[in-house]
C-alpha cells in the first residue's frame, strides 16, 4: 500500500474543523483510543474509570503497570469491557461519513450563495467536489451545488443563477430529486425515496443513508453476561521451554523460533485472544491465528528465523558444514576487518603514548 | 499498529502543522514517508531572547527513531546539531528526559515529545547531568554558561534564520551582539 493510499483512509478530528460545526471533533476525539488515536476497538475500562481499546492497555500492560493517562496503578484482571460504547462508537463510525458530507454540502451552498469567492473559499469547494465527482469530464464546467447542473464557472459565480436556483428549489423540491441523480439537500438525507438512485456502497454515495444501524437492537437484546474464559498470563520466569511449546501446541499455535520468540507469540496471542473476548462480535480463533500469523510477518524479532529455519545453534540436527557454508563471506569479511582494527589499534598506540608525554 | 499511529500523525501534522501552535518548532517530518515512516527529522528553533534566556538565536536538529513497538515504547530522539545543554550529551546528541524513558506514555505523540525537549532546554536540570561541565557551569556560572552556549552556536553556525552568508566580519558582530544580547553593537 502507497503512501497516499495510507493517507487517504485516515481520518481524525480535524476532519470537522472546515464544517460547520467544528465542535464536532471534540466529539470525535472522546470515541478515540488515547493509545493507538483510532476508534475504540473493544473499548475497556480501567480501575481509574479511563477507557481503552482492549488490545492497546493489554498489551501496553504486559510491559507497564501505570495507566497511560494518569499513571496510576493498573491490573490487567481488573479491565471491564463497555459494551455500550462499543455500539456507540461503531454506531457513529457508520454514521460518520453521512454526518461530514451533509454539514460540508451546506458550507458549500453558502459559499456559493453569498458570493464569497476568495481564494480560500475556492480551494474548499475544489476539495469538496473531488470527493464527490471523482471524474471531473471538463475542467471549465462547475457543478451547480443547488441544481446539480455542469455550468461554466463564470456563469455561476458572475451572473444570479445560484439565487434563482434557490427559489426553484422550495418550489418545486419534489420534482427536483427525479431530474438529478445526486440530491445534495438535508431533506434528502432524512428520506429514503424510492427514486432515488439505487444505493451503491455508502462511501461513493453519501447521500443514500441506511436507514437502520441495529445497533439499539444488539443493545438491548444482547446477552453480556455471559461467563468467559479468559488466557491466563504465564510466568516466564518459572517456565521451562518444553513446557511452554506445551502450551503454546495446546493453543494450536506454532512451536518454532527460540525461547524469546515463543514468549512474544504467546504474548501476542494473549493479547489478541483476550482482547477478541472483549468485543460485542468476536472473531473465530482461526482468524486470531491468521492475525498472530500475519502479525509475526511483520516484527522484526521473527524476520530472522524466516530466513534460516531449524537453524538453531542449539538445535540435534544442526549443521555446521552447511552453516559454514552460507556464512563464509560474512565470516571472512568478520576476520579481515578484524585484522585491520588490530593493525591500527597497533599504530595509534605509539602516538597516543607520545600524546601524553607531551602533555606532562 | 506502529504504522498505522505514524500515519495518523503524519497526516495530522500536514493539516495542522506543529508550527501553528508553537512558534519553535519549525519543522517536524518524517525524511522518507514513501520508504520508511519510521526515520522522522524535527527542526527546532529559540527566535529570541524572549524566548530563551541561554539559547536565543540558535536552531537544532533532532533526529527521531521510532521503533514497531511505538506508541507502546518511546521513540529515541537525539540531537544531530552539536549543542551544550546539562541533560544532553554534547558527543552522541543523546537527551536525558524523563517522558523519553521511564515516564513514557503512549498517549504522548512526536509533537509532544518536541514541545517537551523546547521546555526542557530552557529548565536543565542539573541534578541529573549528562554533561556534568555544562551541570556545573550552570549552578555556578550562569553567565558564563550563556555566554559558552552562544559560542557553541557561532562555532558550528546554526543560528536560526540563516539565509545571509556571513562573512568572518559578519560573524564576529553576530558574535558579539549574541553574547550582549544587545543587538548590532559594532555597525
Amino acid at each position: 500500500m502507497n503512501l497516499s493510499n495510507h493517507l487517504q483512509l485516515i481520518t481524525d478530528p480535524s476532519d470537522f474543523k472546515n464544517t460547520k460545526l467544528p465542535i464536532l471533533s471534540e466529539l470525535d476525539l472522546l470515541k478515540r483510543c488515547y493509545i493507538c488515536k483510532e476508534f475504540f476497538k473493544a473499548p475497556v475500562i480501567t480501575s481509574c474509570n479511563h477507557t481503552f481499546c482492549s488490545q492497546c492497555i493489554r498489551e501496553y500492560l504486559i510491559s507497564n503497570n501505570l495507566c497511560p493517562l494518569c499513571k496510576t496503578e493498573v491490573f490487567e484482571s481488573s479491565l471491564k469491557r463497555d459494551v455500550l460504547l462499543e455500539e456507540i462508537v461503531l454506531c457513529y463510525k457508520e454514521i460518520r461519513p453521512y454526518l461530514l458530507k451533509l454539514i460540508k454540502n451546506e458550507e458549500q451552498n453558502e459559499a456559493n450563495g453569498t458570493h464569497e469567492n476568495n481564494g480560500k473559499r475556492k480551494q474548499e469547494e475544489k476539495e469538496v467536489q473531488v470527493v464527490k465527482k471523482p471524474k471531473v469530464e471538463d475542467p471549465n464546467l462547475v457543478e451547480c451545488p443547488v441544481c446539480n447542473q455542469l455550468l461554466p464557472m463564470e456563469t455561476l459565480q458572475n451572473t444570479n443563477h445560484i439565487d434563482e436556483c434557490g427559489l426553484k428549489r422550495t418550489v418545486a423540491s419534489r420534482l427536483r430529486t427525479r431530474n438529478t441523480s445526486k440530491p445534495s439537500s438535508i431533506s434528502s438525507f432524512f428520506k429514503s425515496s424510492p427514486n432515488e438512485s439505487p444505493p451503491s456502497s455508502p462511501n461513493n454515495n453519501p447521500n443514500t443513508v441506511p436507514t437502520k444501524l441495529g445497533h439499539d437492537e444488539y443493545y438491548f437484546n444482547s446477552k453480556t453476561n455471559v461467563p468467559i474464559k479468559r488466557l491466563a498470563k504465564l510466568d516466564y520466569s518459572s517456565l521451562t521451554t518444553p513446557k511452554l511449546k506445551e502450551k503454546l501446541s495446546a493453543l494450536t499455535l506454532p512451536i518454532n523460533g527460540n525461547r524469546n520468540q515463543l514468549e512474544l507469540r504467546y504474548n501476542e496471542y494473549f493479547v489478541l485472544f483476550n482482547s477478541n473476548l472483549d468485543s460485542n462480535r468476536p472473531v473465530s480463533e482461526k482468524v486470531l491465528l491468521q492475525k498472530l500469523q500475519k502479525w509475526e510477518s511483520s516484527h522484526s524479532a521473527f524476520k530472522i528465523v524466516r530466513n534460516s529455519i531449524s537453524k538453531s545453534i542449539t538445535d540435534k540436527n544442526f549443521s555446521v558444514k552447511e552453516w559454514m557454508d552460507e556464512y563464509s563471506d560474512e565470516f571472512k569479511e568478520l576476520v579481515k576487518s578484524a585484522k585491520q582494527s588490530m593493525k591500527k589499534s597497533k599504530e595509534v598506540k605509539p602516538e597516543e603514548n607520545g600524546d601524553n608525554d607531551e602533555m606532562k | 499498529m506502529a504504522e498505522r499511529r505514524l500515519f495518523k500523525e503524519y497526516s495530522q501534522y500536514q493539516k495542522q502543522p506543529p508550527q501553528l501552535n508553537n512558534s519553535q518548532i519549525i519543522s517536524l517530518k518524517p525524511l522518507n514517508p514513501d520508504s520508511n515512516i519510521f526515520q522522522w527529522e524535527a527542526t527546532i528553533a529559540k527566535p529570541t531572547k524572549s524566548d530563551s534566556e541561554y539559547y536565543y538565536g540558535g536552531q537544532w536538529k533532532l533526529s527521531i527513531n521510532v521503533n514497531e513497538n511505538y506508541p507502546r515504547e518511546p521513540p529515541s530522539i537525539k540531537f544531530i546539531t552539536p549543542i551544550i545543554h546539562p541533560n544532553i550529551n554534547s558527543n552522541t546528541g543523546e537527551i536525558c528526559l524523563d517522558i523519553l524513558k521511564e515516564n513514557w506514555s503512549p498517549a504522548w505523540n512526536l509533537e509532544n515529545l518536541v514541545v517537551a525537549i523546547l521546555m526542557l532546554l530552557d529548565q536543565p536540570e542539573p541534578d541529573s547531568p549528562l554533561n556534568l561541565d555544562a551541570a556545573n557551569l550552570y549552578r555556578y556560572d550562569v553567565v558564563g554558561f550563556e555566554s559558552l552556549v552562544q559560542f557553541y552556536i557561532w562555532k558550528n553556525n546554526n543560528f536560526f534564520n540563516v539565509n545571509v552568508t556571513p562573512t568572518s566580519v559578519d560573524k564576529s558582530n553576530k558574535l558579539i551582539r549574541d553574547i550582549s544580547g544587545i543587538k548590532r553593537i559594532l555597525v
